[in-house]
């Protein structure tokens, strides 16, 4: 049988645990920007360094359809394909396409995309290899597009991650959208080999 | 006085039954100890609870309740936005599902949109539907395929209409259905209790929908 000093001591516990779960809900926390990515600005043709490699988004290009290793993939939206070249540093790199991502101007993410789509390697250290990501878009997300490129498997992580600005101005975006042919997508091809 | 005093004899009645039940309950009182008591009534409340189907009839409420939409309607069961349009029957429809012995196909096509602001696995969607049909075995999520292009619907990008087709086998003993009615369930944008992975979880029985199965057309 507990005893009331028993009794009360559970009572006291269970009210300075919930007092302690209170405060911890209002109290502030520690800066989240903590744990954000590093991320490396850039612009299309510029080289943006990543601590595993460097990264260089070459060309945008737009359609209704990609033909992927042999596959044809339509959208009611468009395919928007970026064209980068990927330089690996100190060992050899793959870079999988669901692990880059398009940021469109209000923030929409895309990415992890259907069908067959080569992934960029392996990338030999010292030797570009140019590569090709689709994204499957609505026109509305063409316009200011961002392509992220983390230096590891997800944007998210306290870690590198390539902004590059595509250059898709309004009146760029405008002509893109207009596009409704098939866009290639080559193999990873090194460059200058 | 006297009077006064045999007024006041029943009174003096409780005490004494609660003086025997004190009596009786001393000897078993170092078998059955109030804590004892207490964890023979919580097992007792779990098994009569586990006996009449547990918590998740109360906790998921009365599916005749759900509400109902119409075929070609615009439906939300989160995060998707879907226009759930025809049903067919059949033993084939390529390059989606090819012939195979003893199987016969249930197909529903859906207009699918994904109303959140990143990609959403078509997993989310393909968990989110059952149908009741005889032959067709519960807990086993159709394949989604893309009507474009007859790929497998990997994810579904924010904001791009998708027509995909929902494909479930059905035991071709069974007579083909005549009509179907689909559940849709919502989900919710959470982080995980167990790790700090953000994902959408926990289905819900959104809405239905009945639809009539038709032939699937000859190619």
């Amino acid at each position: 049988m507990m005893s009331r000093n028993a009794w009360l001591t559970a009572a006291l516990v269970i009210l300075a645990l919930f007092v302690g779960s209170v405060l911890d809900t209002r109290l502030p926390k520690p800066d989240p920007a903590e744990a954000d990515p590093f991320l490396r600005p850039g612009v299309v043709g510029q080289a943006v360094e990543l601590r595993n490699g460097v990264v260089t988004a070459t060309d945008v290009r737009v359609g209704t359809e990609i033909r992927s290793i042999g596959a044809i993939t339509a959208t009611t939206g468009r395919w928007l394909v970026v064209d980068y070249v990927f330089e690996a540093r100190g060992e050899a790199q793959f870079k999988a396409p669901a692990t880059l991502r398009l940021r469109a101007a209000d923030g929409r993410l895309y990415g992890e995309t259907p069908g067959a789509t080569a992934a960029c390697g392996p990338a030999q250290p010292g030797i570009p290899l140019a590569c090709s990501v689709p994204f499957e878009v609505p026109v509305d997300a063409i316009e200011g597009a961002h392509l992220l490129v983390p230096a590891e498997v997800h944007i998210d992580l306290t870690d590198d991650v390539a902004d590059i600005d595509l250059g898709l101005t309004a009146e760029r975006a405008a002509e893109l959208a207009a596009a409704e042919g098939r866009v290639e997508l080559a193999e990873p091809t090194t460059v200058g080999g | 006085m006297i009077g006064s005093v045999a007024d006041h004899t029943p009174q003096r009645a409780a005490p004494k039954r609660l003086e025997s039940w004190r009596k009786r309950y001393g000897l078993v009182s170092d078998i059955l100890t109030p804590q004892r008591i207490g964890l023979v009534l919580l097992v007792a409340v779990l098994l009569v609870a586990g006996l009449l189907g547990g918590w998740q009839d109360a906790l998921t409420g009365d599916e005749e309740t759900l509400p109902t939409s119409t075929p070609s309607a615009t439906a939300t069961a989160a995060p998707f936005t879907l226009v759930v349009k025809k049903a067919f029957s059949g033993d084939e429809l390529k390059p989606a599902a090819y012939p195979s012995e003893g199987v016969r196909y249930l197909f529903i096509t859906v207009d699918v949109t994904n109303a959140s602001d990143a990609p959403t696995f078509s997993s989310i969607l393909s968990q989110a539907a059952t149908v009741d049909v005889p032959g067709v075995a519960k807990g086993v999520d159709p394949r989604v395929v893309r009507v474009l292009d007859g790929q497998g619907a990997r994810s579904f990008s924010p904001d791009v209409v998708v027509p995909v087709v929902l494909i479930w086998e059905q035991d071709a003993a069974q007579p083909a259905p005549t009509s179907v009615t689909l559940t849709m369930s919502g989900h919710t944008f959470r982080v995980s209790t167990m790790d700090s992975s953000k994902e959408w979880r926990d289905p819900e029985p959104a809405w239905t929908v009945t639809l009539p199965v038709e032939e699937v057309p000859a190619s």
